[in-house]
């Protein structure tokens, strides 16, 4: 028949040492994680005084002291969690101060060293870290291990690590270029990855612009709507006619930023062909509170898509009295039927609103003058005046 | 006679032998994928990230039937959510409690007419939307009953970000849960269509606020096997079938998708339960159909905590509510990926796996049982032969636990007692003895359901999680 | 007490070096620590602190009947004192002879009177009622404002809260913390404080709602505390949603001390 028992108990006998060797691998892990955290905490606790040193004279000028007593590699390791924790969370002289005392410590040349161990999880280990220390000599070893590695997930955090201790421009640029040529639509993470350098990139977003690679376009506009003071030139607005409806979406958010808009910009875009440009256009007047377009959102309210058309009533609602009385116009049904339930909905909560928010005589007038409007085209209303009190 | 029942007997035995390994396979992969999760786990900072302008937004929609219980706990958990910008979108899907009321309480919000609510995916009518503008991400839509599927597509046609996640009312979400599957979203947003999260059993845990304090192993029989199968199905099986983008189910507790194309596959399949499994089977299909490149992944360090049945009655109309769906769907869209080429490793793996395994598995296995329960009334010679199988299996599936438990301690490590490891390992056991039988005999009722056309939601009976904590400590 | 501070032989013997320290205004650190020891104890501390810091001078003396370790650093500010004092403490836990907390102080950084300031670290030890074996920084009595201004951090990060906490307490502010939204409006109904620095990614209540409740407790007990907020959240829209609720500053992490500092500053003068 088909059944071989001999074969059977061989079976058996596999699977029992199976379970045996995992059973005893998933103890021996935790036993081994167990012994190592009580050993971390004591550690800890006997570095406690130092760490109080050191919190205490992070004002002082003078170079913090590493430990007096030559420090064993586990001792290191545990300095180092607690030390590059305040180093990612501080800002300026303070986390300079922490940057040379982590070098005075070791923690460098520990890592450049594990940079090279044949594991790959202990150079990811080491790449974490060295990013998070500003090393920048390791960054050239970076960009290769970075190119020998397969495209995986773990090739965002060597990149992270490079644009962390990258000095050079160039780097960066090549950096991003090669996540954008083997990632896959990744330019957001690519934006996130590169805000990390400390350097000065307005000049390779720029660049990326004028690249034939659409997703490198991306990380150009992308990049630059954090550059406050970047002067975009004229030849921006042509981004708006791309192929690509994302292109043209960042293109209207990066415009929306630099605010170096004529009104005549702002009047085409808001009758942009795509949705998502209208309504970006609509939120940011209201945003702004730029009044003077005020009229152009008229249209918006009226918009066939709901969300551009409840966009432009809210941003109306935050355009003072005329937004009020355009949305007053509407809400009455002057300009025929569409939008007039949205701009209703929007001028009754208004009023509702505005009620509860007085905080100053600037406040009441402005809302007396909203009921005197709101009268204007509905008629007395009891509801909203203010009574005597 | 004899000789064909043993035969039977046999055939079965290697049925579920064949199942074994094929999951043992499929851990292979767990295993293969296990060192890169270790790395995007630990050395991913998703501090910064939860600030950064740079990541998606997304719709968290909340279907609520009767939930009064828990649901201002809840949402208030998911508004306090570490992510850039969210909204929660709750829908009361025609609670007859007073859900509704809870929440307009506790937010202050305010009716509005359902004007602004789109009808992209028709549903049962939408009675009225409550906001308030002091919580802007946080809208209520109350609307007539008409199943989870359609609360979740009246979610849908609410919702205003590209990415939407569907969540149980009932279940927690860690608080960095979403801006971790956000993250593996960004690394190739134009193939992501789901991404699911991995769902955790919190009976036994300490839960304040809406949030699970501390990891405990539940102390009831019950919640204690489901949290052994969980970690064998979810960190076993899913981690493997996602490496081969074979996952053929995203969780309804806890899972995020690309709004794009549940509204072309026409949203969520209303009328029958199992629609998160449905939604990935349509998803696939559609993608496959149209050859477009995607993926469907899992992604196991974002946590969802969910409260697992803790009677036979309740736990017995869920895993009957899974037999029901899993068959309708088997036979709406299984049918037509099977062996089908164009669908890849769907239809050569996954759908003959979830068809041949899953759904036909309790014809097999009771009419196996029952062939050796009557080869064994009629003569007992071969008993050292159906002994032996039977140890095989037991051993087989316990080893497929163990090594689920492995991947577990590798990158996890929510039960870190030695303790804990070994009362999971004896329970992985037991679960041998009756509970599977068990399951698989609610599955197979679940199939006669399914034949009367009974299509109700079920037994759905929730305590707070306030009171179930209450309980705990009282015990 | 057997023994007033001031006729501690520590006080005598120190006297002309401080003295003349003061007089050509150069610079000096003193430590002082509750200790239990005798004379070869004192022979092998010496011995110890110049192996590891032959570079430093230092004049030491012992009380036995207060049981106080006195030591004079030559020309040592503040951050090396306290650093040096890392030595003794490990000297005296490792034979076992800690019987308390440590103090360390400088001139002039600390006190502009050296002799005043070793008085006034030595009533401390006397006083204080403290057991805790840590290493403490004398502060001037002079220097300490008449009100102390109160500050609440909320934030789910531990090392942030850790570096607030210290930072700020060496400002002389009084800092209180609280690691998510409902834990920090219980603190704050309970404390009341002049300040609160908040993340917006809380969790329990999110940050929006944390706000609006102070807000609402403001308005109900008529009083009024700056919020600033210290978040990751980088994003224009809630900037510009936080400055709605009356929130006075807006951070965004990383962060600098120093600016952060002065932004409290600035908002604790305003309410003056």
């Amino acid at each position: 028949m088909f059944i071989n028992l001999q074969a059977a108990y061989w079976v058996i006998g596999i699977l029992l040492v199976l379970m045996i060797i995992l059973a005893t691998l998933t103890l021996s892990m935790k036993v081994n994680k167990k012994r190592l955290e009580k050993k971390e905490k004591k550690c800890l606790s006997e570095f406690r005084s130092y760490f109080d040193y050191l919190q205490l004279q992070l004002d002082n000028a003078d170079r913090l002291r590493p430990p007096a007593k030559p420090l064993r590699i586990f001792e290191k390791k545990v300095l180092q969690k607690t030390l590059l924790q305040w180093v990612d969370r501080l800002e300026g002289i303070h986390r300079q101060k922490l940057l040379t005392l982590c070098e005075d410590i070791g923690l460098i040349s520990y890592n450049r060293k594990r940079l090279k161990s044949p594991w790959s999880i202990i150079r990811i280990d080491a790449a974490y870290h060295l990013g998070i220390l500003r090393d920048s000599e390791s960054t050239s070893e970076l960009l290769s291990m970075l190119h020998q590695k397969k495209f995986e997930a773990s090739i965002y955090i060597i990149a992270r690590s490079i644009a962390q201790t990258s000095k050079d421009v160039n780097e960066i640029k090549s950096l991003i270029q090669y996540l954008v040529e083997n990632g896959k639509q990744n330019s957001h993470l690519i934006a996130d990855i590169s805000k990390e350098s400390y350097l000065d990139l307005r000049s390779v977003y720029v660049d990326f612009l004028y690249e034939s690679q659409l997703e490198l376009v991306k990380v150009g506009l992308i990049g630059l709507q954090d550059q406050v003071d970047y002067h975009l030139s004229e030849d921006i607005h042509s981004f708006l006619h791309s192929k690509d409806k994302e292109i043209r979406i960042l293109t209207a958010k990066l415009l929306t930023s630099s605010m170096a808009l004529t009104k005549r910009d702002v009047q085409a875009y808001l009758q942009f062909p795509d949705w998502e440009v209208r309504q970006l256009f609509a939120e940011w007047i209201g945003n702004s509170e730029l009044k003077q377009y005020a009229e152009y959102l008229r249209e918006g309210v009226q918009d066939l898509n709901w969300m551009v058309s409840r966009s432009s009533a809210k941003s109306l609602m935050q355009l003072g009295t005329r937004g009020f009385e355009i949305l007053c116009e509407l809400a009455s049904g002057n300009d025929g039927d569409r939008g007039r339930e949205v701009a209703n909905e929007f001028m009754e909560e208004e009023l509702k609103q505005s009620i509860h928010r007085f905080s100053n005589l600037a406040d009441i007038t402005e809302y007396n003058q909203k009921v005197y409007i709101y009268q204007k085209y509905f008629g007395k209303s009891h509801d909203y005046l203010i009574k005597a009190t | 006679m004899r000789e064909i029942l043993l035969a039977y007997g046999i055939f079965a035995m290697y049925y579920v032998i064949t199942i074994n390994t094929i999951y043992f396979g499929i851990i292979m992969f767990s295993f293969k994928r296990i060192t890169g999760i270790i790395k995007e786990t630990f050395y991913s900072k998703y501090e910064p990230l939860s600030g950064s302008k740079h990541v998606p937004p997304i719709s968290i929609l909340v279907p609520a039937f009767n939930e009064e219980l828990t649901v201002k706990e809840n949402v208030r958990s998911l508004l306090a959510l570490h992510y850039p910008t969210h909204e929660v979108i709750v829908v009361n899907d025609g609670s007859s409690d007073d859900t509704v009321g809870v929440l307009i309480d506790e937010f202050q919000l305010k009716y509005y007419k359902p004007t602004f609510i789109k009808d992209t995916i028709p549903t049962a009518k939408v009675k009225g939307i409550y906001y308030n503008p002091e919580f802007p991400n946080l809208y209520l839509v109350d609307k007539e009953n008409g199943g989870k599927a359609d609360a979740l597509n009246a979610g849908i046609n609410l919702s205003h970000y590209p990415l939407v996640s569907s969540i149980d009312a009932d279940s927690l979400l860690e608080s960095d849960a979403l801006i971790r599957i956000a993250r593996k979203y960004m690394e190739n947003p134009e193939e992501y269509v789901a991404i699911g999260g991995n769902v955790r059993i919190a009976n036994g845990c300490e839960i304040s606020d809406g949030m699970v304090k501390k990891v405990n192993l539940p102390k009831k029989l019950l919640p204690m096997m489901q949290t052994v199968e969980y970690i064998k199905a979810f960190l076993g099986g899913r981690i493997g079938w996602s490496d081969i983008n074979g996952l053929i189910i995203v969780s309804g507790a806890f899972g995020v998708f690309k709004k794009e194309y549940i509204i072309k596959v026409g949203g969520y399949r209303g009328g029958y339960p199992g629609e998160d499994m449905n939604i990935i089977i349509k998803l696939h299909r559609y993608m496959l159909d149209n050859k477009l490149p995607y993926k469907v992944d899992f992604c196991p360090d974002a946590v969802c905590w969910t409260q697992a049945p803790d009677t036979f009655k309740i736990l017995g109309s869920q895993r009957k509510r899974w037999g029901r769906g899993n068959l309708k769907n088997m036979l709406e869209e299984g049918m037509y990926m099977f062996m089908r080429p164009r669908y890849k490793i769907m239809g050569w793996l996954t759908i003959p796996y979830n068809i041949i395994f899953e759904t036909l598995s309790p014809y097999f296995r009771i009419t196996g049982f029952l062939a050796l329960v009557g080869y064994s009334l009629l003569d007992m010679s071969g008993w050292e032969i159906i002994a032996t199988f039977m140890l095989i299996n037991v051993l087989y599936g316990t080893l497929l636990g163990i090594g689920s438990l492995l991947i577990e301690e590798m990158a996890f490590q929510r039960y870190p007692r030695i303790r804990d490891y070994f009362k999971m390992v004896l329970y992985t056991v037991l679960m041998f003895f009756g509970y599977r039988q068990l399951g698989i005999l609610w599955r197979f009722l679940g199939h006669i359901d399914f034949m009367r056309k009974n299509n109700t939601w079920g037994t759905m009976t929730r305590t707070s999680w306030n009171d179930s904590n209450e309980n705990k400590q009282s015990a | 007490m057997s023994k007033a501070p001031i006729d501690s032989n520590i006080l005598k013997s120190f006297h002309h070096f401080l003295h003349y320290y003061q007089a050509s205004q150069l610079t000096c650190g003193v430590i002082v620590a509750h200790a239990d020891l005798d004379q070869s104890k004192l022979s092998k501390l010496k011995a110890y602190l110049e192996k590891e810091e032959p570079d430093t001078a230092f004049q030491i003396n012992y009380d036995a009947q207060l049981g106080i370790l006195g030591l004079l650093l030559d020309d040592c500010n503040l951050a090396y004192t306290h650093f040096y004092a890392l030595y003794v403490k490990e000297f005296l836990e490792q034979h076992n002879r800690l019987t308390g907390f440590l103090l360390v102080g400088s001139f002039p950084e600390n006190s502009n009177d050296a002799e005043q300031m070793l008085m006034n670290m030595m009533k401390e030890m006397t006083e204080s009622n403290s057991d805790a074996k840590e290493i403490k920084v004398f502060e001037n009595i002079t220097k300490k404002t008449a009100e102390t201004r109160s500050i609440l951090i909320v934030d789910p990060d531990v090392s942030v809260r850790q570096l607030l906490k210290n930072y700020l307490e060496s400002k002389e502010y009084i800092v209180h913390t609280a690691k998510n939204g409902k834990d920090g409006l219980d603190q704050y109904k309970k404390l009341l404080p002049d300040l609160v620095i908040t993340e917006i990614n809380l969790s329990a209540i999110a940050g929006y709602q944390f706000i609006n409740e102070l807000k609402k407790i403001d308005e109900q007990s008529n009083r009024h505390s700056e919020i600033i907020v210290l978040t990751n959240k980088q994003m224009e829209q809630d900037i510009k949603r936080t400055f709605e609720f009356g929130v006075a500053e807006y951070i965004t992490k990383s962060f600098s001390l120093i600016e952060l500092e002065a932004r409290i500053k600035r908002l604790v003068k305003v309410m003056g």
